[in-house]
């Protein structure tokens, strides 16, 4: 029997997908607005869905809501690229929806054949927006760096999967937990099997050291799709991880407990190691968004403890919502004055005063200081769990780096910050080169807009965010 | 809203729209602005004081703020922060009177210096009257960021920038450990509020304790700054603009000293009474080694600066001794600090403005002959940062030294008169570097310069409050601790 | 016939895939090589699925779908390779993914 209140949302969001490129398809002029309105009314109608008060688990009620209202804003964010000839609408929207009910699923899983299909559905055309635009080389190298990374971890998911499989005889996460823990197979092969399932996600996650990839594919993106990546696309793994590890997996903590612990320390570092000697919008984006998978790691070390899923899920909303600011706010800029360096957003502030303080307010909101307050509370509720005396606190280590670990982030989220308030740079004050029809800017930034009205309301009020997240 | 609230908000809203306004404000109109903030506030914070009784929270505000991880909307002034309130409103007020008439040159708009002003004067207020703690730090790090933009925009020199970041970095460094120490705290007592945790202090207990308490502690000893944390002061001291060294000398470093008092020696007594005797080690090396370092320094600014380090050397001391008369003075230090070290860096800074350096060189010799009432103030100034009985810092050390004559309730007593021994060839020392400054600029053969010239314009006000202000706390140092004594159990209540 | 072999042809099978994938330069090649590593994961999962003999045959649906994936990889794998290839004029790519590491 199928229930389809779980389905409906992931197939409304896949069928808007399909609608939007038949639309553009057999239109009789290349339009813009015409599967981006059919795209923007099924993700609408999904968020709709999810938020219908009959569905039980809050948890993965939160998730989807995360993925579907990323994905609306990367759709409006991509209006900005409305006459980019090289970047086909009809195309876009269809792969952005897909991929979108692809991260639905995921988050909706509750056995692992269905993880593996949403998984590649979420991939796979989340490879091919990166490699869309036609004729670029960065594009398509990015997309192949990104292809063979992921088609690999999928492999060594699906083997992981495959041994899972074999000891305990079952795919339900239900389950698993118990079939697991009675299997006769030796817990080392039991251990292994669990830790080459979590490889998969933890490469959407962009984790360390599955992380290379992450940099060359963002910048060979257009921007919006490399806002997609870094929000829904994580957002989809590290909700499916939430939900797998502690369900399926939880009486194997000893197996992944320390991998995870490590691969969120070592991803921490390595990520803001990276951003710091970036002199690239994106590329600094991109390397801050791995460290930021690493604060969104850092508690599931202790995911075997009630009450702790939520910790992941709090922050990923947090950084959701600032990356979406970051990034449209250089899809903006770099449509309009053509680049991404640092020169490119010199005295944003100063020649639009809106966009450029919602690039700030993202910005110190990643970094977690005030006045964005809602950064700093993300950031103690990644710490909380790690600190928790009741459980003898075994990664209070992992606490430390993760402490120590904002501070890095601060210097150099503080560093383009004083670029983008200090003097008008050359490439600001020129005029614009390639400007998009007002209507498309408008709408742009209403993305970036929008997603940092609500970073401001939540900094006075911060329970506004959390409490809807259980 | 509670007037303690209004206080603390309103240099935060005025400075915010100061440094939005993106100079459409003419600086004079700013810096009158950012005066006249800082007055009301104080009226309010005062009004508040008077409508209280001795001994309870005045203008307390508790209201719920973040449900979901405890934290709460809570804040009011008792007897322990009054002073800290009062002194930096005292010296919010003077920065905003001496920017009417000299404003530094900088990246930007003269208005966004008072705005940042405003914000790091409200955020201090935040820290000094929060009795929730999360809310204390989300006003810790407030400070934080305008202060970097203080000191790298405005500032002088060559290495300004660099010298801004040393300081975020250290200084963040230090709260993000501080950070993972209150949450460690908030778990093991089940709340973050300062008031209920000192009823259940006994609860922080055992190894998290203890690392509860050291990370609190290494987050408050860079921030005061505690040898051999202290590196990143001298250089940010001497690049800020005037009013930056004053508010980071005057107002930053009490950050670290009430944040030792409100949120360590209180949070953590237990644990606190271990590691005192490190602390009270390390403080004394401090104020032996500051003094030294002075004798070295050929520049004024950077002089002031490092003597800063010995200052709170003295402080952290009457911490460290947890007893009562410790706490004293410890407040009462701080407080003499902030209003000595704001006179000296005030006439620091108008020399600067005059000479364009305050290295001995700049300044040249004579300066009794040259400029008599600059040479006058300054001279006073630096006699009274020497604790000359009768003038501000005088009580804050005395009495520091006589608590650790008593033996407190922490520090045994050989550990104690060592340390004391020490101190007190500290202050001879700090004699020894003050009276080198006199000779090196005030008295010798006058080198006469085109550029002498009294002190003039907004100045004049700033410095007479300020001389007026060691006057009368060196006279009646009561009026400050009268003020304490009736909270001390607020602080030492779990100390035995 | 023991649950050992198969899971043995299985495992020579995914290690010549994985070497495949990390030691071909040719894209073409890379492809082939995880195509076998994924057809390993069927074998397994055929292999456990006939000795568990479970009624709801788990092993044999994910397996169906395995394949499936792997159909999808490989269109997707071979129209980046056509782009790279009209773009660069080579499908060699030895050097693709180690210039983006920066």
């Amino acid at each position: 029997m199928i229930d389809w209140s779980d389905v409906v949302a992931p197939l409304v969001v896949a069928g808007g997908g399909i609608l939007a490129l038949l639309l553009d398809a057999f239109g009789t002029r290349r339009s813009w607005r015409r599967s981006g309105i059919v795209s923007f009314l099924a993700l609408v109608a999904a968020l709709v869905v999810l938020l219908s008060p009959s569905r039980p688990d809050g948890l993965q009620q939160a998730l989807g809501v995360l993925v579907v209202g990323g994905t609306l804003l990367v759709v409006l964010a991509a209006a900005v690229m409305e006459h980019e000839d090289s970047m086909p609408p009809g195309e876009l929207h269809f792969l952005l929806l897909v991929s979108a009910s692809g991260g639905l699923s995921m988050v909706l899983a509750r056995d692992l054949a269905t993880l593996v299909v949403s998984l590649e559905l979420l991939s796979l055309p989340s490879i091919a927006l990166v490699g869309l635009r036609r004729g670029d080389v960065d594009a398509a190298r990015g997309a192949w760096t990104f292809f063979v990374v992921s088609v690999v971890s999928t492999a060594v998911t699906l083997l992981g999967i495959a041994f899972v499989y074999g000891v305990s005889g079952t795919l339900v996460y239900d389950e698993l937990a118990l079939r697991l823990s009675a299997s006769r197979a030796p817990a080392e092969v039991v251990g292994a099997a669990v830790v080459l399932t979590v490889v998969g996600l933890l490469f959407k996650l962009g984790a360390v050291p599955l992380h290379l990839w992450v940099p060359g594919t963002y910048r060979g993106a257009s921007v919006p799709v490399a806002a997609y990546l870094s929000v829904v696309s994580k957002a989809g793994a590290a909700g499916a991880l939430v939900l797998l590890l502690p369900d399926a997996f939880g009486l194997q903590g000893e197996s992944w407990r320390p991998v995870v612990a490590v691969a969120a320390a070592l991803t921490l570092v390595v990520g803001n190691l990276g951003a710091w000697v970036q002199d690239d919008v994106v590329g600094l984006l991109a390397w801050s968004s791995i460290a930021q998978a690493g604060f969104v790691l850092a508690p599931m070390a202790v995911l075997t403890t009630p009450g702790v899923a939520s910790a992941p899920i709090r922050y990923l909303a947090v950084y959701a919502l600032a990356n979406l600011v970051a990034f449209g706010v250089v899809g903006l800029v770099r449509r309009r004055w053509g680049g991404t360096s640092m020169a490119h957003v010199a005295g944003l502030v100063r020649v639009e005063p809106w966009t450029g303080s919602a690039l700030v307010l993202a910005l110190l909101t990643l970094a977690g200081f005030p006045p964005a307050v809602i950064g700093l509370v993300a950031k103690y509720v990644v710490l909380e769990p790690l600190l928790d005396p009741r459980f003898g606190t075994p990664y209070a280590w992992l606490a430390v780096v993760v402490a120590l670990n904002v501070v890095v982030g601060l210097v150099y989220y503080l560093r383009l910050v004083a670029v983008v308030v200090g003097p008008v740079g050359p490439r600001l004050a020129g005029s614009t080169v390639s400007p998009s029809p007002p209507r498309a800017v408008v709408v742009a930034r209403t993305a970036v807009l929008v997603p940092a009205a609500a970073l401001v309301v939540t900094s006075v009020q911060p329970d506004l965010l959390l409490s809807w997240i259980p | 809203m509670s007037a303690v609230v209004a206080a603390v908000l309103l240099p935060l809203l005025v400075g915010g729209g100061l440094v939005l306004s993106g100079g459409r404000v003419p600086g004079r109109v700013a810096a009158l602005a950012g005066a006249a903030t800082t007055v009301v506030s104080a009226a309010l914070v005062v009004a508040a004081w008077a409508a209280s009784g001795r001994g309870e929270v005045a203008g307390e505000v508790d209201a719920a703020w973040i449900e979901a991880i405890g934290a709460r909307w809570h804040l009011g002034v008792d007897g322990i922060s009054f002073p800290f309130v009062l002194m930096t409103l005292l010296l919010g007020l003077l920065c905003c009177v001496s920017l009417v008439d000299h404003a530094p040159a900088g990246d930007g708009p003269p208005s966004a210096l008072v705005g940042l002003v405003l914000v790091v004067v409200g955020a201090a207020l935040g820290v000094f009257s929060s009795l929730d703690l999360l809310l204390f730090f989300v006003f810790f790090e407030l400070a934080l960021v305008p202060m970097w933009f203080v000191v790298a925009r405005w500032g002088d020199g060559e290495g300004r920038s660099r010298a801004a970041t040393r300081f975020l970095v250290f200084t963040v460094t230090g709260s993000a450990l501080m950070l993972a120490g209150f949450i460690t705290v908030g778990r093991l007592a089940g709340s973050l509020q300062l008031t209920d945790i000192a009823v259940l202090r006994v609860l922080v207990t055992g190894p998290v304790g203890m690392f509860a308490a050291v990370t609190i502690l290494l987050g408050l000893a860079v921030k005061t700054p505690v040898w051999p944390l202290h590196t990143w002061l001298p250089d940010a001291h001497g690049s800020a603009p005037t009013v930056g060294s004053v508010l980071l000398a005057g107002v930053f470093l009490k950050l670290g000293t009430y944040g030792l008092l409100r949120v360590w020696l209180a949070v953590v007594p237990q644990q606190a009474e271990v590691l005192a005797p490190a602390l009270a080690t390390f403080a004394v090396v401090g104020i032996v080694w500051s003094a030294l370092a002075c004798l070295r320094q050929t520049d004024l600014k950077r002089l002031v600066a490092f003597s800063s380090v010995g200052h709170m050397g003295f402080v952290v001391l009457a911490v460290a001794s947890a007893s009562p008369l410790g706490v004293s003075a410890a407040v009462l230090g701080s407080v003499a600090h902030g209003v000595v070290t704001g006179l000296l860096f005030f006439v620091a800074g108008a020399l600067r403005r005059r000479y364009g350096a305050t290295s001995w060189e700049a300044l040249g010799r004579g300066l009794w002959l040259r400029t008599p009432r600059t040479a006058g103030v300054l001279a006073f100034a630096a006699i009274a940062s020497l604790g000359l009985p009768g003038l501000a810092v005088f009580w804050g050390e005395l009495l520091t030294l006589r608590a650790l004559y008593e033996v407190g309730p922490v520090l045994g007593r050989p550990l104690a008169w060592t340390l004391l021994a020490v101190a007190a060839l500290g202050v001879v020392l700090t004699s020894a570097y003050v009276a080198a400054l006199l000779r090196r600029v005030l008295q010798g053969v006058p080198t006469p310069d085109d550029r002498d010239g009294e002190l003039a314009g907004s100045d004049v006000p700033v410095v007479a409050v300020l001389v007026a202000a060691t006057v009368v706390l060196g006279v009646a140092p009561g009026l400050v601790l009268g003020v304490v004594e009736p909270d001390l159990l607020a602080v030492l209540g779990g100390v035995r | 016939m023991p649950l050992a072999w198969p899971l043995i042809l299985s495992a020579v099978l995914f290690g010549i895939g994985v070497y495949g994938v990390l030691a071909r330069r040719h894209a073409v090649l890379v492809l082939i090589g995880v195509e076998m590593m994924l057809a390993a994961v069927t074998l397994d999962l055929v292999a456990f699925d006939a000795w568990w003999g479970e009624p709801s045959h788990s092993g044999q649906v994910l397996s169906l779908f395995v394949i499936a994936l792997a159909a999808a990889e490989i269109g997707l794998g071979l129209a980046i390779v056509l782009a790279l290839y009209r773009a660069t004029g080579t499908a060699d790519v030895d050097d693709v993914p180690a210039r983006e590491r920066r």
